[in-house]
């Protein structure tokens, strides 16, 4: 028993510690990557670059669309969430299907579909919105729908299964005691979701600031007009302006950082 | 107010909960709604609650008269205990006992200090006066379930419905509860029903039993009717031990024992087990067994017995009873019957039997 | 409402039904629905012509785009060609035209959709299986596979740990699992190179030992080893924790060294979860663009994934070729989660 409990602790040390290695190889290494690269040159010049205006009106675009996505797959994932996880209908299985659709598809394909359904010369409806003024693809509009797309099933992805795992009960009840439909989902339901909730939308949020593939397809990349920062950093580092580049991923980063720690306090309480 | 269900029909897809229902529930009355699980109590229950649309055939619900089978669950103003008690896990106690109450119209809420009086005074009727801030997850089974109920009187309701309100919990709460419960109806006397699937249960609180079968309502009537005459073989196979002995019709007469041939109509004999009597030598009309084994601890004397077919026996007797003539294992004895039904597929049926 | 399977007192099913099937339809199904369509009509996109010389058909036909029809002179399908003219197109205009002017005759609607079928299937073949599409599938397949085969022995290395082990810190690293996931990808792209370009930290000690990583698949592997690690982590974690330590100290109560234990009882039990894993990461990789460009060096048929060649095809406005490949790499991954979900749902019939 004595030599069992010893191999087991120079087991457990090897592993923990090989685990931590690979943690801090794998993942923390490239962020500290980032950081020392971006104060390579000192925090003023990373401050001046943060402060260009491309970066700027870059970083005014990436807050415009999270400020759009962001609220709009909310109230959409809670109202798709009600739908499918409270009631049982025909189809239910195909539609919980379609919401796992966008994370089988690479962000380039979910950029390339909406240039062939809006692209403005070969898409579906792109002549027709051309000749009335619209442009939905090479735009800042382009920008939010691609985001709204690969964004979308974080909340309700969240939502089913939680409200499902509670059922109706509560809501019945709510009914029962006299409560109209409204006050039942704001008294009732969303306090029961709200954890859930909020661990969706913080999942959305990061995702909605970093989306890149999809992005940078449908963008156009007119510089400081349709260029989201994470864009805006491949520009950048392509055109060798790697404090520049490094100081933008900095500032993203930091923003992944505030995300997973949001995420573990939300975690906790769920 | 009285409660009327007529010609209730229930389908889930194809598979018919509920055939034909009609049931009348004087106001003020206890009822229990009794009988084993899928036989469709609880799916009635909630049709009445309006938790449940029953089939639009023309079958109603009337509060006092007055059809509610259009009304909304959220103005009909039933005060529903649900099974698992559905309390909201983000409220304290004494929000969810307030609930009712503020989410009324502005215009007929009543002020915040109202609230909070009709709230202290609803805990203080189900004795949870000093847990109002507690929240649920530090509450008692048997607490919750009283968190519940006093949720449900708080909106006034004009009947009372609870979904086998003890059924989650363990056998001495339940006992206590359901006698409390009692002396509650009889404090604040609104007409209620609960359902259970728990006869003794039911005997014992209810002032009105309805046994439910398969979807049917098979009788309805005070503990003691339902007991001492039960109009189908279900009804007295349910409520209480029976024994059951199988023999045949014959010239209009019905058959039991060795002479039975086993070709003819099929006849039952259901007899309980303090409704024997035992005797030493044969006797006209008695059924010849064995004693196996006399259970003497206990307020009652359980004498097991086992009959020429093989077939276990019980006989109740009490220990004043047992003491005049006791009998013991292995002896060879008689059992008269001295009261018995005997159905005829299933339903009562009254004629001449020998054994 | 017969839609409905139970009906239900709960108040808004209609309405969140509708929108449901309005949003999912305009956000998911009738874009992807694009892929397919326009994978289908590859074929329709030019028009079979009939040759006409000195007003006499022939018997040649010219497959021709309608951008190149300007100045053909061209006559609806069936038209009479015996008279003296006849009325053809021109610029756009119909014009009635002698005969011998004539260049071309339409097609009728049957001549124009069985050629668009036949060519269809060759033409789609050949942009989504031609050689420079098939190396770049070679190497976003194995570079995904071998990402997450070796995230399999990483992410299995971790989840034991911090399932299993004391370590100081341990809610630190358990959060830190979750980076890839919150970092931006192209933001890691450039992390990657920079850590393994020839003159990055891990680089040049790779240099040294004569090991090029930047601009090559093993690069590429590298990059999908970081962003699919938290799949095999966060799956394998909820697994160990249900198994408890129980069969492994079972295990090795009955003499199994500690190997033996592992190779015979934990691996096979927690095999679903590591399945899971290995499939969400292998499926992520599959699409991954960010992470990737920026060392993959994208070099056509050697270091060139599929993603990057549907954004070049997309740059050269070869939009049927850049749906072609989508479409491809789609149907893979949809394979791969539709054939873990049926190998569950066929282990245990329970639905969820």
């Amino acid at each position: 028993m004595e030599s069992n409990s010893s191999t087991r602790r120079v087991f457990h040390i090897v592993t923990g510690t090989l685990a931590v290695a690979i943690i801090g190889f794998v993942l923390v290494l490239p962020l500290g990557i980032i950081l020392k690269e971006a104060f390579s040159k000192g925090v003023g010049a990373w401050w001046e670059a943060l402060s260009d205006a491309d970066t700027l009106s870059a970083i005014k675009l990436t807050l415009l669309t999270t400020a759009i996505v962001v609220p709009v797959n909310t109230v959409m994932g809670v109202v798709m969430a009600w739908a499918i996880a409270k009631f049982e209908f025909k189809g239910r299985t195909f539609l919980v299907s379609l919401i796992d659709l966008p994370f089988a598809v690479s962000p380039i394909v979910a950029g390339l579909v909406f240039i062939l359904l809006l692209g403005p010369r070969n898409g579906w409806f792109g002549p027709w919105l051309d000749a009335h003024g619209v442009r939905l693809v090479f735009s800042t509009a382009g920008v939010i729908i691609a985001t709204l797309f690969v964004t979308f099933p974080f909340v309700v992805r969240e939502l089913i299964p939680l409200m499902r795992e509670q059922g109706s009960a509560e809501e019945q009840a709510a009914l029962s005691l006299g409560a109209k439909p409204w006050k039942m989902f704001w008294r009732v339901t969303l306090p029961n979701i709200r954890w859930g909730l909020l661990y969706g939308v913080i999942l959305t949020l990061a995702r909605s600031v970093g989306e890149f593939g999809a992005v940078s397809v449908v963008s156009g990349h007119i510089r400081g007009e349709t260029n989201t920062l994470p864009l805006h950093v491949e520009i950048l580092y392509n055109e060798y302006s790697f404090t520049a580049a490094f100081a933008a991923a900095s500032a993203l980063s930091l923003v992944a950082v505030v995300t997973i720690i949001a995420k573990s306090i939300v975690e906790k309480r769920k | 107010m009285s409660i009327e269900i007529k010609h209730i029909n229930k389908h889930f897809g194809d598979f018919h909960a509920l055939h034909d229902v009609s049931l009348t529930i004087p106001t003020g009355k206890l009822v229990a709604i009794l009988g084993p699980s899928g036989c469709g109590k609880t799916t009635l229950l909630r049709i009445v609650a309006g938790l449940e649309s029953a089939d639009a055939d023309g079958g109603d619900v009337l509060f006092d008269g007055e059809s509610t089978i259009a009304t909304p669950v959220n103005r009909r103003r039933v005060g529903f205990v649900f099974q698992h008690y559905a309390l909201f896990r983000q409220m304290t106690v004494a929000e969810n006992v307030a609930f009712g109450l503020t989410v009324k119209p502005k215009a007929d809420r009543p002020s915040k200090a109202e609230i909070k009086a009709k709230v202290e005074e609803l805990l203080d009727l189900v004795q949870l006066s000093h847990l109002g801030a507690r929240y649920l997850d530090e509450l008692s089974g048997g607490q919750r379930q009283r968190v519940a109920l006093a949720r449900a009187l708080a909106i006034a309701p004009k009947v009372l419905l609870l979904d086998e309100p003890f059924g989650a919990l363990d056998a001495q709460v339940r006992a206590s509860l359901r006698r409390w419960l009692r002396h509650l109806h009889d404090t604040i006397n609104v007409t209620s029903i609960f359902v259970t699937h728990d006869q003794e249960e039911a005997l014992e609180v209810a002032d009105q039993v309805v046994v439910m079968n398969k979807g049917r309502l098979e009788q309805s009537g005070s503990p003691n009717e339902l007991f001492t005459q039960p109009k189908s073989e279900f009804v007295m196979n349910f409520l209480g031990e029976v024994n059951i002995f199988h023999g045949r019709f014959e010239n209009g007469q019905a058959v039991f024992g060795a002479k039975a041939a086993a070709d003819s109509a099929h006849a039952k004999m259901l007899v309980r087990p303090h409704d024997f009597k035992i005797a030493r030598t044969p006797e006209a009309g008695g059924i010849s067994a064995q004693v196996v084994r006399v259970l003497t601890a206990g307020s009652i004397v359980k004498i097991e017995l086992s009959d020429d077919t093989k077939q276990t026996l019980y006989v109740h007797q009490s220990h004043a009873e047992f003491d005049k003539n006791p009998v013991k294992a292995d002896e060879q004895v008689w059992l008269i019957p001295t009261s018995q039904r005997i159905f005829r597929n299933g339903e009562d049926w009254n004629g001449d039997y020998i054994i | 409402m017969a839609i409905l399977k139970e009906r239900s007192i709960l108040p808004g099913f209609r309405w969140s039904f509708a929108a449901t099937v309005v949003w999912l339809g305009l956000l998911v199904l009738l874009p992807l629905s694009t892929l397919v369509v326009n994978s289908l009509t590859i074929g329709f996109e030019e028009t079979p012509y009939h040759v006409v010389s000195d007003g006499k058909l022939t018997g040649e036909i010219v497959y021709l785009h309608d951008r190149d029809l300007d100045d053909k002179a061209v006559a609806p399908a069936g038209s009479d060609l015996s008279g003296e003219s006849v009325n053809a197109i021109i610029y756009g205009e119909v014009e009635e035209i002698p005969v011998e002017e004539l260049e071309l005759v339409a097609p009728t609607r049957g001549e124009r959709f069985w050629a668009g079928v036949w060519r269809g299937v060759p033409q789609f073949i050949e942009k989504a299986f031609n050689e420079r599409v098939l190396a770049s599938l070679r190497v976003t397949f194995s570079t995904a596979f071998f990402a997450a085969i070796l995230n399999l022995f990483l992410g299995g290395i971790i989840a034991y740990a911090l399932v299993r082990i004391k370590i100081p810190g341990k809610k630190v690293l358990d959060s830190l699992i979750d980076l890839p996931f919150a970092m931006p990808t192209a933001i890691c792209g450039i992390a990657m190179v920079t850590m393994y370009a020839p003159n990055g930290p891990v680089g040049a000690l790779a240099a040294k030992a004569g090991i090029k990583i930047a601009f090559t698949p093993l690069g590429i592997t590298l990059a999908l080893l970081f962003i699919g690690l938290p799949f095999v982590v966060r799956a394998l974690q909820p697994a160990l924790l249900d198994l408890g330590t129980e069969l492994e100290d079972a295990a090795m109560s009955l003499g199994a060294s500690r190997f033996t234990a592992w190779r015979r009882v934990i691996v096979p039990t927690i095999a679903p979860a590591l399945l899971t894993g290995f499939t969400l990461a292998f499926a992520r990789g599959l699409g991954e663009y960010g992470t990737v460009i920026f060392i993959a060096g994208n070099t056509p048929m050697k270091t060139e994934i599929s993603s990057l060649l549907i954004v070049t095809q997309l740059e050269q406005f070869d939009y049927a070729g850049a749906t072609a490949i989508a479409l491809t790499m789609l149907t893979a991954s949809l394979a791969l989660i539709f054939g873990i979900n049926k190998f569950f749902t066929n282990r245990h019939k329970s639905l969820k």
